[in-house]
């Protein structure tokens, strides 16, 4: 079987993760990466990437890629995805998989027309105490489920005290972005809702801002399964002092015989899980094996395991768990839980039409 | 003799907040400066949410300049310094300035961008020049500090809100230098909310002429030992403890107050190569914040 070539698009933080995880799934090669930023183009080399670019568009008409991971920032996403596809590559984006549905539908459609497959990196199912939840739901564990919470609380771009970090810039503003709170946490919400109930809608949302933002931080969204008739709670915020390795994070499934939460299926505490699996890693290698990647962090092995499957899928010719059609439908609830809310985060996206482009406010963001 | 005065709030309205400013203020002689203007100094170093008592309310702010403004001939401004962590104006537009510019007659002043006096400063050992942004030099100054641990100092209520508007980070010296050449009209002490390692709405404000012994009686509330403090010891020979607390009981104050331990940055370099000796040795992957170098920006 030939080797996959794969350029990743982005080695900032999230990307230097995809970067060392592509490294590990066998029969895959990272020919090939883009930054505009020199010192991450140098971190990148030290992992022997082999040739680095400035700017995406430049890698992608150079190099002869199977495949590439967007990780950039939002508001590239629709214009490096449509450009990869075109480019023939199979494309694993970081979600947002867009800042609107407008956007998907065009990643999507590029997608279709050069016949590659499309990959959204929806972490939260990937997650080890989420599959475990699912498995025990799917069993039928706690019977059917009418209601259920599931939320998503974090520290957003700012920082709690002791500030290490100064404050970023296009992390707050809506047009780079897409909206606040629940484009960037809610699309992981909405999707974890569809892997367990199919297809939902959104009933009602509300959202709220603790500080004079130009985006929501807190969202909460009430949504209906039309295949299982659960109702489901999503909150999600950008507002809460987070102290990791801990998160606020949690699905509680309220069934008809019991209730089932996530956190059951945790480790009780993180940081003697990261001991644990870090000396049974070492075991592992000391033994010939290869260790379980990135498993002490917890929270990381889930891009590594939604990496690896849409690698497989993509090596195997066949439709990735979290495709195209997965980033498309939770951005378009996302679009449809602003609009429940009264609240737009006002992103002017551009759609191409015969004559050229124009600005395109579109029925759906 | 220095006198703290103080008073209790029933509740954070806007009603309350005003009562209350207005109750300090009648005590003060807050006139104009040079320029015209009086000028408020709060807390806005960083967008922390107000509730958590780490920045000054700014509903108290907005309650101190409507009571100025009332006053015939003030003109009122807030001012804010921009800090290593974020710029002025974006700190004070997520804190809600903005729209108490808009809605009042207070102008915002940008720091940043004024011009600079340079002034020696003839403290009791020594002499220290600092560049003084025009202002705070010209105008009558307000520091509204709020009641919070701070981290480098101990306690932050005044004096080194003056001090970290002059210089980004300012030695002891340099903040009694910036204390002495400003000379404030007198400083709000901010407790509606306060930060003692753990958020409490406190409801309450203190004021007095002299900035020394609003923050001297800061540190004793905040449990802080005011001859602990570099920029606070033995100052300037003179004994500026408040020997009068009117108004509110500082020890009922001080007993109220989260006694908890102010989170400090950690010293991540053992995690950083202890992560990658293991995964040198597992053939794990590293997660991006012990690789060090490169970020989203």
């Amino acid at each position: 079987m030939n080797e996959l070539q794969i350029g990743i698009l982005g080695v900032g933080n999230i990307g230097v993760v995809h970067l060392q995880n592509a490294r590990t799934v066998d029969g895959v090669a990272v020919e090939a990466v883009a930054d505009a930023l020199p010192e991450n183009r140098r971190r990148a080399e030290t992992f022997g990437v082999g040739r680095t670019y400035s700017d995406y568009e430049d890698l992608l008409r150079r190099e002869e890629l199977d495949a590439v991971i967007v990780a950039l920032p939002p508001f590239l996403h629709a214009e490096a995805a449509t450009l990869a596809a075109e480019e023939g590559c199979h494309v694993f984006v970081e979600k947002p998989f867009a800042r609107t549905a407008e956007e998907a539908r065009r990643i999507v459609d590029a997608a279709d027309r050069a016949g590659v497959r499309l990959g959204v990196d929806h972490t939260i199912r990937y997650q080890t105490e989420m599959q475990r939840l699912k498995e025990r739901y799917d069993e039928g564990a706690v019977g059917h489920v009418p209601l259920c919470v599931l939320s998503r609380i974090n520290n957003g771009p700012f920082g709690s005290p002791p500030v290490t970090e100064p404050v970023p810039t296009w992390q707050l503003d809506p047009e780079a972005t897409g909206g606040g709170a629940l484009i960037d946490l809610g699309v992981h919400l909405f999707d974890v809702l569809e892997w367990f109930f199919g297809d939902v809608e959104v009933c009602h949302a509300e959202t709220t801002r603790q500080l004079d933002l130009a985006y929501e931080d807190a969202a909460t969204v009430t949504v209906k399964s039309g295949e299982t008739g659960t109702l489901a709670t999503l909150n999600c915020g950008f507002y809460q002092w987070e102290e990791p390795p801990d998160v606020n994070m949690y699905f509680r499934l309220d069934g008809i015989t019991d209730t089932l939460r996530s956190e059951q299926f945790m480790p009780n505490n993180l940081l003697a899980h990261a001991g644990r699996s870090a000396v049974e890693n070492v075991a592992k290698r000391l033994t010939g094996g290869e260790p379980d990647y990135f498993e002490p962090t917890y929270f990381y092995r889930a891009h590594y395991r939604a990496l690896r499957d849409f690698l497989l899928a993509v090596r195997e010719n066949r439709r990735p768990p979290v495709s195209g059609e997965e980033g498309l439908k939770t951005v378009e609830l996302v679009s449809d839980a602003y609009d429940a809310a009264g609240f737009d985060p006002g992103v002017e996206t551009e759609t191409e039409t015969e004559t050229g482009t124009a600005a395109d406010g579109g029925e759906r963001r | 003799m220095t006198t703290v005065h103080g008073a209790k709030l029933t509740d954070l309205s806007a009603e309350s907040l005003r009562a209350a400013a207005e109750s300090l203020l009648d005590r003060y002689d807050v006139a104009p400066g040079g320029d015209g203007r009086v000028v408020l100094l709060p807390d806005a170093h960083y967008p922390f949410h107000p509730s958590t008592g780490l920045v000054t309310n700014p509903e108290f702010v907005r309650a101190v300049a409507d009571v100025l403004a009332d006053r015939s001939d003030v003109d009122v401004g807030v001012a804010c310094p921009s800090t290593e962590w974020i710029d002025a104006e974006r700190a004070t537009r997520f804190l809600g300035y903005d729209r108490l510019t808009e809605e009042t007659d207070v102008d915002a002043i940008d720091l940043d961008s004024a011009d600079r006096r340079s002034r020696t400063v003839h403290l009791t050992r020594e002499s220290v020049t600092i560049d003084v942004p025009g202002p705070l030099a010209e105008g009558a100054v307000v520091p509204v500090p709020t009641l919070r641990h701070d981290a480098e100092f101990g306690v932050a209520a005044g004096m080194v809100t003056l001090g970290r508007a002059v210089v980004a980070s300012p030695s002891p010296e340099e903040i009694r230098a910036a204390v002495r050449e400003i000379d404030p009209v007198a400083t709000l002490l901010d407790g509606s909310y306060t930060y003692t390692g753990e958020p409490r709405k406190s409801r309450f404000v203190m004021g007095a002429e002299n900035v020394v012994a609003v923050e001297n009686l800061a540190a004793l509330l905040v449990g802080a030992d005011p001859e602990g403090a570099p920029h606070l010891d033995s100052y300037e020979g003179e004994s500026n403890r408040p020997t009068a607390v009117e108004g509110v009981s500082a020890r009922e104050i001080a007993a109220s107050l989260p006694r908890k331990e102010p989170r400090r940055a950690g010293d991540d370099r053992a995690m950083r190569l202890g992560y990658k000796l293991y995964a040198a040795v597992s053939g794990d992957n590293t997660p991006p914040q012990y690789l060090g170098g490169g970020d989203d920006e």
